[in-house]
């Protein structure tokens, strides 16, 4: 409408303002003092003709105050003077203010926080070209199946499948290890990403037995310097020598893994290749176009039907997903719930914004009314309040915005190992946008109707002040609300938490005390006799005995816990014969001699193994507790003979004595059979990796240098890797219960924190809308006792009803946590209970201070509040 | 001084027209057309005189007239206002339109 000249001299007006106000002022003085200058040649005395000069003029400010809205931005100047009132109002009330931004801030961050690991994991789609259309195979798989598949299947394209293997980097200042994996079939191919650098490998490369190798883009900067004539040098690894091809960008993973080099299968492992048995790979596929996941598995029926005839010992189901569900299985349930209860979090946030704006309001009701009468227009009070609503919202967010920062780090940190694949995560932007503007919503839709109400209501400065009925009731129904939802988090919470410590106290059946762990490989290209490995491990042993801080040591294939296992077929010779391809599986260690004293184990009946155990003695095992009750239950087991079903020529094992069973696989899983052999006598020439625990003497903790260096000095070639005190491998093996645990329980602290706050708020609010009554009450002769059981009466009133809607959503919410919950029923009544006594004993605390408070009124001080 | 004193409520927009037709008699200060518009009208019209202000603050945001400070007559300070083409230009539509106002009311009355 107006001209661009005219804006832009508003503008120079405006940026010059307080010259041009003053320059009106002093000219309507002047104006002024001329006309009183006329009327006294006129005639009039000088006090008069001042007078008479100003009815003449008019209100000098009214003009004043008109000229400058001639030309000035009304609404901003408004706006400019509304923020810096609300700024003082806020600074004036902390306790309010500090109250409110918290609250907002808790709220907005931990929502956040959690939603962008939840987006970024279960949302986000995979780094791979249309993840949609990639599949998986659930559980392991061996090279010859994936081979087989890939050739009858219509359905998949690129069948591929990948293990991870340590590789041994020879030719930095220590031999190192670094994480690796062997590729079966086309899997760069199926994963649809192009390399950074030179070229990838596929199944032709590998059948031809090229030795070379694909390097990640973080090993490329940190090994080779991110140099691009890297690309076709050698690279040393276990042993044999392969060459460097290609470099995949940055942020690229196989799925469920973290290795950095990527080698050819048949090149790395030629004895595994027709191993049908072997099933340690991680297989996955593209779907063709026009094919469903459906029609995929009902393919995989049949071919798994055409293997079963041709190879019926290794007679095996497969089951095919999406990669995705592949990868997020395990993680999917507890992100969810607790995404569930950040929700929730921010709920309660939400309410309580609500809830102490309109007490705010309420309490401002006064003012309003004065600023009303002055000639304040509804619009402007109302836009005050608003502006007033935006600050905090703002405030409120700017905290928000640090609080998701410092929580999202903390997650990370903490996150189970699934969530690494997804990358960097950082905040997700939408998240913070919806959270910010759920608040700022909530403000607004509960803190400005009391406003309009009081506006509405009678003008009268001084009148008594009437207590809204309808807000009351919905801020009780708030709390209400605030106190059920918060019973519900906190049961969940305690559940986990029970859960856990009752982990923690699980007997292990071996002694973690003052036990260092690490694992070393003898790599195939200098031990791949089995006897060179004996006579290795049998040195070590010797020399580690003799470290004087070290009590005992031992060798292990694989520690408890450690989350890997192997297993083995076995068949019996005093049991009925069982079909080929239906032995039953066992779990099967190589241990040294002094396994079960280091550990501290203890040895049921029979004997241990000891040095006269040899490569030419006969062949011994042990077995543990679960596997005698399996085959041999309420027999002797000693002096029983077994041995692997599969394999030629594979001698018997006599059981000479049975171990206590240990928390192996999970310390919530009671161990499976188990036999242990000798590593004198091995049997398993394939497992060249074990793991040295070594236990300390008295309270000294071992030294990992001390132990590295006496295994450096028999070969120092041989990489050392995985140096953890047993307790740390214990505590990894739980590291997703604690990471949901801590989670949860952060959330339902908040949560109570909020609700207690809430609760404390409307009591002390409704105690002030009956200041009046009580005087009353107090004047006809109510005792102290009488007021505050008064006020505690209608506070215990809210939290029960609160806390009976919140126990049968707890209810509903618990059986959610079936998977989570360990040793304790999901209606555990001892949790539910005592989080309800918790609960209503702070919620009483929280009513108990306002109502003394009001107990202690001076009746004449109260009679004569308005 | 007229017996019949007008209502002091103008038509809208009238007192700027006012102004811009006193300064075309040469620039003024605030003082100076507020007696001009009195004396000229013979008193029939009584602007509240600082009403004046806000007019000249908006005239001179719409670039129709520019003020600059200087002296009185009486030898006071004052800011003088003088009328620019665009306010000449400006004065000349409102002239008009105002002209037409009122003949179209005389019409009116004239059939009474």
């Amino acid at each position: 409408m107006e001209s661009l000249s005219v804006f832009l001299r508003r503008i120079w007006f405006f940026l010059n303002s307080r010259k041009r106000d003053r320059e009106i002022r002093q000219e309507i003085e002047q104006h002024v003092a001329e006309k009183t200058d006329a009327n006294v040649e006129a005639g009039m005395a000088p006090d008069e003709a001042r007078f008479a000069a100003l009815r003449q003029f008019g209100n000098p400010t009214l003009q004043r105050e008109q000229a400058h809205e001639a030309w000035g931005f009304a609404w901003f100047e408004t706006l400019l003077q509304d923020a810096r009132y609300g700024f003082r109002i806020l600074r004036r009330n902390p306790a309010f203010t500090l109250a409110t931004i918290t609250t907002l801030a808790l709220g907005i961050g931990a929502n956040t926080a959690v939603f962008s690991i939840v987006n970024a994991v279960l949302l986000k789609s995979l780094p791979y070209a249309e993840p949609s259309q990639l599949v998986a195979l659930r559980g392991s798989q061996s090279l010859p199946d994936t081979i087989d598949i890939s050739e009858q299947s219509k359905s998949l394209d690129s069948v591929a499948a990948y293990a991870d293997w340590p590789l041994d980097l020879v030719g930095g200042p220590e031999p190192e290890r670094v994480d690796g994996a062997m590729i079966g079939g086309d899997m760069f191919r199926a994963l649809g990403t192009t390399p950074a650098l030179g070229r990838t490998f596929g199944e032709s490369e590998d059948r031809r037995l090229e030795p070379v190798v694909v390097a990640s883009y973080g090993f490329w900067q940190t090994h080779l310097g991110g140099n691009r004539e890297a690309i076709g040098k050698p690279l040393q690894l276990s042993g044999k020598d392969y060459t460097l091809v290609g470099i995949m960008p940055p942020e690229f993973q196989l799925p469920n893994s973290k290795s950095q080099l990527w080698i050819p299968f048949r090149v790395a492992y030629p004895e595994a290749v027709d191993a049908r048995g072997a099933h340690f790979m991680f297989a996955l596929a593209r779907l063709r176009p026009g094919y469903t996941l459906s029609q995929a598995q009902a393919e995989l029926d049949q071919i798994g039907a055409v293997l079963a005839k041709l190879h019926p010992e290794e007679a095996r189901t497969f089951k095919v997903l999406s990669l995705r569900d592949r990868v997020v299985g395990t993680v999917k349930t507890p992100l969810l719930i607790l995404f569930g209860a950040a929700g929730l979090v921010l709920l309660i946030a939400c309410s309580n914004f609500a809830s102490l704006l309109m007490a705010r309001t309420v309490a401002r009701a006064q003012e309003m009314r004065i600023r009303s009468a002055i000639g304040a227009g509804q619009l402007r009070l109302v836009r005050q309040l608003l502006t007033e609503c935006v600050l905090l919202s703002i405030l409120g967010a700017a905290l928000g915005i640090i609080i998701a920062q410092v929580a999202l780090r903390l997650l990370l940190s903490m996150k189970p190992e699934e969530v690494t694949m997804f990358g960097q995560i950082s905040l997700d932007r939408s998240a913070l946008v919806f959270a910010i503007l759920s608040a700022t919503v909530t403000g607004l839709i509960f803190g400005l109707p009391p406003a309009f109400e009081f506006l509405r209501s009678s003008r009268k400065v001084v009148e008594t002040t009437q207590v809204v009925v309808g807000r009351t009731g919905v801020r009780k129904i708030l709390v209400i609300a605030q106190v059920g939802l918060s019973l519900i988090l906190l049961i969940s919470a305690g559940l986990l938490i029970r859960s856990f410590w009752g982990l923690q106290s699980v007997p292990l059946g071996f002694d973690p005390e003052n036990v260092l762990t690490l694992r070393m490989t003898l790599p195939s290209a200098r031990y791949a006799a089995i006897d060179t490995q004996e006579k290795f491990l049998v040195r070590l042993d010797n020399e580690l005995k003799s470290l004087p801080d070290v009590q005992s040591s031992a060798i292990i294939t694989e520690l408890p816990l450690s989350g890997s296992r192997m297993m083995h077929n076995m068949s019996f010779r005093d049991l009925p014969p069982v079909p080929e391809g239906q032995e039953p599986e066992v779990y099967a260690h190589e241990v040294s001699p002094d396994y079960f004293t280091t550990m501290r184990i203890h040895l049921n009946s029979g004997r241990q193994f000891t040095l006269q155990d040899g490569p030419s003695a006969p062949r011994v095992g042990i077995v543990n507790q679960a596997f005698a009750q399996r085959f041999f239950p309420n027999q002797k087991v000693i002096g029983r003979d077994v041995r692997w079903a599969r394999g030629k020529d594979v001698p018997w094992i006599t059981i000479v004595g049975v171990v206590q069973d240990i928390r192996a696989e999970a310390l919530d899983e009671s161990q499976e059979p188990t036999i242990y052999t000798p590593f004198t006598q091995k049997l398993m020439p394939w497992t060249r990796s074990q793991v040295v625990v070594i236990r300390g003497r008295g309270g000294s903790a071992v030294d990992a240098n001390e132990i590295r260096n006496a295994i450096w000095k028999l070969d120092n070639q041989l990489p050392v890797t995985d140096v953890l005190p047993l307790h740390a491998v214990i505590s990894e093996s739980v590291k997703e219960r604690r990471f949901n645990m801590v989670l949860l329980t952060i959330f339902a602290g908040l949560a109570f924190a909020l609700a207690s706050i809430g609760v404390y708020g409307v009591i002390a609010y409704l105690v002030s809308q009956r200041t009046r009554e009580i005087g009353v009450r107090v004047a006809l002769g109510a005792q102290r006792f009488d007021i505050l059981w008064l006020v505690l009466r209608q506070g215990l009133q809210l939290l029960t009803v609160g806390a009976v809607l919140g126990l049968c959503g707890a209810f509903f919410a618990s059986s959610l946590l079936r998977d989570m919950v360990y040793g304790i029923g999901v209606t555990d009544k001892a949790t539910f209970l005592f989080v309800l006594v918790a609960l209503l004993v702070v919620g009483a605390l929280a009513t108990y201070i306002p109502a003394r408070r009001a107990s202690r009124l001076d009746p004449m001080a109260a009679l004569r509040v308005e | 001084m007229s017996d019949q004193k007008v209502q002091r409520e103008l038509l809208p927009g009238t007192l700027e027209m006012l102004i811009l037709k006193t300064l075309t008699r040469g620039p003024q200060h605030g003082y100076g057309i507020a007696q001009h518009i009195q004396q000229t009208s013979e008193d029939v019209l009584q602007v509240e005189e600082g009403s004046l202000y806000p007019a000249l603050q908006r005239l001179e945001v719409k670039g129709w007239v520019a003020a600059e400070w200087g002296v009185s007559p009486t030898g006071r300070r004052a800011r003088n206002y003088k009328i620019t083409a665009a306010g000449r230009k400006q004065l000349g539509l409102e002239a008009s339109n105002f002209e037409r106002l009122i003949t179209g009311i005389a019409r009116v009355m004239g059939t009474a």
